[in-house]
């Protein structure tokens, strides 16, 4: 019995893992990639955070393991301003963004004209521009006696009226705005058009207005991809550098500023590594929300 | 050491300085050279830098040199301090193998590398550099003699003349003239640029010793006289450009300037000077230098200790030093002062900086520098 049991189990597990390895050749450059350049350095990231170092008097340095660093991000003013400062941006950019590519992609699903068929053309452009650029044109098209200003002044507003927006929060979220918009747009339009047009069709037959189809047919089914756009613009904006950096206020800084301000100019990378394990903390709550949502899809 | 070793020693030295550069570098000239004789005929200089400090040196300096001694210049060049620390490394690799003659004569690079601990450079003195009588002692004393500073620039402070007829003469009256005529002054975020910094420094020694930053180590307890200038740089945020706002970056006061925002800025001198000549600002901008003075610095070149050519090395940092090759350095594309004092300069390269054709004051950075650019960011910035 034990023979017969053995040699029908070897030709299948000899399968089985003959299996089992082509997928673990598939799985391991990304895996290899994964420990190399993420696993590792966040775990790095994360045990420098709890390094704390001292400084005597003459410059000296000592290194001890402590929450220090997280104290002072709790505690220190600019510290603490400049967390609350990234999660406004982020929170906010991605709000607004959200509102007009929604708009847009409503208009291409459902606009039939040549206005929707001109913006279908035009709002992809920014996603061809690098940010440095499109930073540094927003620098000069909205800055005080820029481009914009320039145009106003002509017809009458008095010089010095125009509103501070270039090295202001309002710069960044422009920026980020405009940049992010063709993404969103792309990603809202594909959801919309996994909307069937039979079920708008027959909702209409029985009467229902288009603002009940866009409130119980349109707006809950799109809502689930609609999120998960949401969730990427967040992640993209909360480690953002080179917008914030050209565009944004001296302080407080957005955390990918602060962190490398941190690292290479006061020499403090323990603090630099505390502040990306904020950031770290701050994608993981959207990282996670991401994860659930695809899960959420795949058991549907 | 064993006899049968000794052959051995020079190639695992050179393996030792091969690897040490991670195989990277030209190995050309690791081996050793024959013993520097009374007459060098050649030399190894290593530089690196902007591409302006090539151009200085492959087509002034060293084609003039080697007409007027006949020594061969080999010339390696690695563009914006890319590799200097594997430079060092070989160099270093050399001294710990317990080498007498070193592949490399002359070194350019950052300052703080001549003063480290390992002590691989040779003290400058007069009696070999003739000419090192021309440059102002502080700037000697900074890298205790350890390298020869050959030209330099400082920041310096741009006016538009239209506007400013005539311009402050010492911080106080920089300050006075802010608070007269707000958001005309702009200085940038001192993180982003060292002309920004220098405004910063300048009201950290207008309330602190001077002396104590230059003349000894670092001490955290001179930090505290500090607050007083925060709070004053503080206090003159409502007076600066848009009520506070630093542009980022050097570039961003050119900027500023050129676009008539501000009327008075702090710039470096070799910038603003190029900017001007390249017409990247109006000629009604015009640069002076205030008393006491922004802080500069200067470039170096320092011989090694060991150096198998020293006598070449010698004679062409003596060369580099005369009014003559230093005149290419202030009047050329790379609008930099001269490592010489102004005093022995002719006219000409005088006119070019003229009314900050000054002596500058030092800065130690390091530590003072991490650290004032942070507290700035806590106290100051808005």
């Amino acid at each position: 019995m034990a023979v017969v049991t053995s040699a029908r189990a070897v030709p299948r597990r000899r399968r089985f893992d003959r299996s089992r390895a082509a997928g673990v050749l598939l799985v391991l450059p990304s895996l290899v990639y994964l420990t190399l350049f993420v696993f590792i350095p966040v775990i790095k990231a994360f045990a420098t955070s709890f390094t704390v170092r001292d400084r005597d008097d003459a410059g000296n340095y000592t290194y001890r393991v402590g929450l220090d660093n997280y104290a002072q991000l709790a505690t220190s003013d600019t510290l603490r301003a400049n967390v609350i400062f990234t999660v406004f941006i982020a929170v906010t950019s991605v709000a607004i963004v959200f509102v007009i590519a929604y708009v847009i992609a409503l208009a291409l699903r459902f606009g039939k004209g040549p206005t929707a068929k001109l913006l279908g053309r035009i709002y992809i452009v920014p996603l061809f521009i690098p940010s440095v650029i499109a930073s540094y044109a927003m620098i000069t098209f909205l800055a005080n006696h820029g481009f914009v200003d320039g145009i106003l002044q002509a017809f009458g507003l008095p010089d010095g009226a125009f509103p501070k927006i270039v090295f202001d929060w309002k710069g960044i979220v422009i920026t980020q705005v405009w940049l992010s918009l063709p993404f969103m747009t792309v990603l809202l339009s594909s959801v919309l058009l996994e909307i069937s047009d039979s079920l708008i069709e027959s909702a209409r037959d029985v009467g229902a207005s288009s603002w009940q189809i866009f409130r119980h047919i349109v707006l809950p089914l799109s809502a689930p991809g609609a999120l998960i756009g949401v969730t990427f613009m967040f992640l993209g904006v909360i480690g953002g550098f080179t917008v914030p950096y050209l565009l944004g206020p001296n302080a407080p800084q957005m955390l990918g500023v602060s962190m490398v301000y941190y690292m290479t100019n006061y020499f403090e990378p323990y603090i630099a590594s505390t502040q990306a394990v904020a950031i770290f903390m701050l994608s993981l709550v959207a990282a996670v929300y991401y994860v659930r949502q695809q899960f959420k899809r795949e058991i549907r | 050491m064993k006899r049968w070793l000794r052959p051995i020693t020079p190639i695992v030295a050179a393996l030792i300085a091969v690897t040490a550069c991670g195989g990277s570098a030209p190995n050309a000239g690791v081996s050793d050279r024959p013993s520097a004789a009374a007459e060098d005929k050649e030399l190894v200089f290593y530089s690196g830098g902007d591409t302006n400090v090539q151009d200085l040196h492959v087509k002034q300096i060293i084609p003039a040199f080697e007409k007027a001694t006949g020594i061969k210049v080999t010339f390696t060049f690695l563009e914006h301090g890319t590799g200097a620390q594997g430079i060092y490394d070989r160099i270093k690799a050399q001294s710990d193998a317990g080498k007498t003659q070193w592949d490399i004569d002359l070194w350019e690079s950052d300052t703080g590398y001549y003063t480290r601990p390992d002590n691989l450079f040779l003290q400058v003195a007069e009696k070999d550099i003739p000419n090192l009588a021309k440059v102002p002692k502080p700037t000697l004393d900074f890298v205790q003699n350890k390298a020869v500073p050959y030209r330099g620039s400082s920041v310096v402070l741009a006016y538009n003349s239209e506007k400013v007829p005539s311009p402050p003469q010492t911080y106080d009256d920089l300050l006075a003239w802010i608070k007269a005529n707000p958001g005309k002054f702009a200085y940038n975020e001192p993180s982003t640029g060292g002309s920004g910094d220098a405004f910063v420094i300048s009201m950290i020694y207008k309330y602190s010793d001077y002396q104590k930053y230059v003349t000894q180590p670092f001490s955290a307890a001179n930090e505290k006289d500090w607050d007083a200038a925060f709070a004053a740089l503080k206090a003159l945020a409502p007076s600066l450009y848009s009520k506070g706002v630093y542009p980022k970056g050097n570039a961003g006061t050119l900027d500023l300037l050129n676009r008539g925002e501000i009327w008075m800025g702090s710039v470096w001198s070799d910038q603003s000077t190029q900017a001007l000549a390249a017409g990247q600002l109006p000629k009604t901008v015009k640069i002076t230098q205030i008393n006491p003075a922004f802080n500069g610095g200067a470039a170096y070149i320092g011989i090694t200790k060991n150096a198998t050519h020293k006598q070449a090395a010698m004679k062409y940092l003596n060369f580099l030093l005369d009014p003559a090759q230093q005149s290419f350095i202030v009047t050329g594309a790379m609008s930099g002062y001269p490592g010489i004092d102004w005093q022995y300069m002719p006219s000409d390269a005088r006119s070019r900086f003229s009314g900050a054709d000054k002596e500058y004051r030092l800065w130690p950075g390091g530590t003072y520098g991490q650290d004032m650019q942070r507290l700035w960011h806590e106290k100051v910035a808005q």
